[in-house]
């Protein structure tokens, strides 16, 4: 069999052939043995390249890895829920401030407005600590 | 829906019509770029680089039913980039030694596919460039022969002949396949 006679059948069988083309070779196959044999021959090999070729499935969805990567970014919109994490983040910073240590002239005067301001009593002038607090109130 | 009206709405914003193509295609997108990298493992790497720009293109694509051969180009030139970036001088895919070529089977029942998948490697490896490229957009990318000529810049007909040679070279190697 010549290599056009194989290709013009390796065409049709691929479904590439136009029209005409494709009823006069299936009307040839009809009639000639030989061209019928090869025809078969190359369906048989067409189904193991097709099944060598078959999709890969993915270990892992793909879409979700996508989606995260193109996502564009949220648009800033101020919320209850912005406003209330902004108010913990604020007196969370006034409470550290004013827990930083001091220049020796100002600690006393400072821790004693800091522990009178949350309502904790003191010893001699100093504050107590909250461990001392606990011990007593346990005691 | 066709993969068309999907870029559309995808355009639009609509993600879930972006979902359902990657869904569609990815399987396709993978065997392509697992054959041309030699790896399932850099092939979900550059298919997630593939989709990524597909979506970042849609605003770009011409909705004129050409879809597939659209997304394999995209596919086709990162799977360049990769293996630019290995320092693969040439696209030559599954040429031996310097792939990682490919991963156990999964499962027991994947293990003839696997085989023959591993033996259509071994095979393509000696076909000159242009056959295995025409063959590996046919069968792994299932374009049709107009998309393949169209992406080799030639025409249908030697599209044909460049089949013709790779597929009966490949049976005389794969002969007990069938």
């Amino acid at each position: 069999m010549t290599d056009h006679v194989e290709s013009r059948l390796s065409a049709y069988l691929d479904g590439s052939l136009p029209e005409p083309e494709a009823q006069a070779t299936q009307a040839h196959l009809d009639e000639c043995p030989a061209c019928r044999a090869a025809y078969e021959e190359h369906t048989r090999f067409e189904a193991v390249l097709l099944e060598a070729t078959a999709e890969v499935a993915p270990r892992e969805a793909i879409w979700p890895v996508v989606r995260s990567r193109v996502r564009p970014k949220e648009p800033f919109r101020f919320t209850l829920r912005f406003a209330g994490g902004m108010a913990l983040a604020a007196a969370a910073g006034f409470v550290i401030a004013l827990a930083v240590p001091r220049p020796e002239s100002t600690v006393a005067s400072t821790q004693t407005d800091l522990w009178t301001s949350f309502g904790y009593g003191l010893v001699d002038g100093t504050p107590i600590s909250i461990s001392v607090v606990e011990e007593e109130t346990e005691g | 829906m066709t993969d068309d009206e999907l870029m559309v709405r995808g355009a639009a914003g609509d993600d879930r019509a972006f979902q359902l193509l990657v869904e569609r295609w990815q399987g396709r997108v993978l065997g392509y770029l697992a054959r041309v990298l030699g790896s399932e493992t850099e092939a979900e790497d550059v298919a997630q680089e593939t989709f990524v720009k597909v979506y970042a293109s849609a605003g770009s694509y011409r909705p004129d039913g050409r879809f597939a051969g659209w997304l394999f180009r995209i596919a086709r030139k990162q799977a360049r980039s990769r293996l630019r970036r290995k320092k693969i001088a040439r696209f030559l895919p599954f040429v031996g030694s310097e792939h990682d070529v490919s991963e156990p089977p999964r499962a027991e029942e994947d293990r003839r596919r696997h085989e023959l998948r591993e033996a259509l490697r071994v095979a393509l490896g000696s076909l000159p460039a242009r056959q295995r490229e025409a063959f590996v957009l046919r069968y792994d990318a299932r374009l049709g022969q107009r998309e393949i000529a169209r992406e080799l810049g030639t025409s249908v007909s030697a599209v044909e002949t460049l089949l013709h040679r790779a597929k009966r070279a490949l049976r005389e190697q794969l002969g007990d396949w069938t």
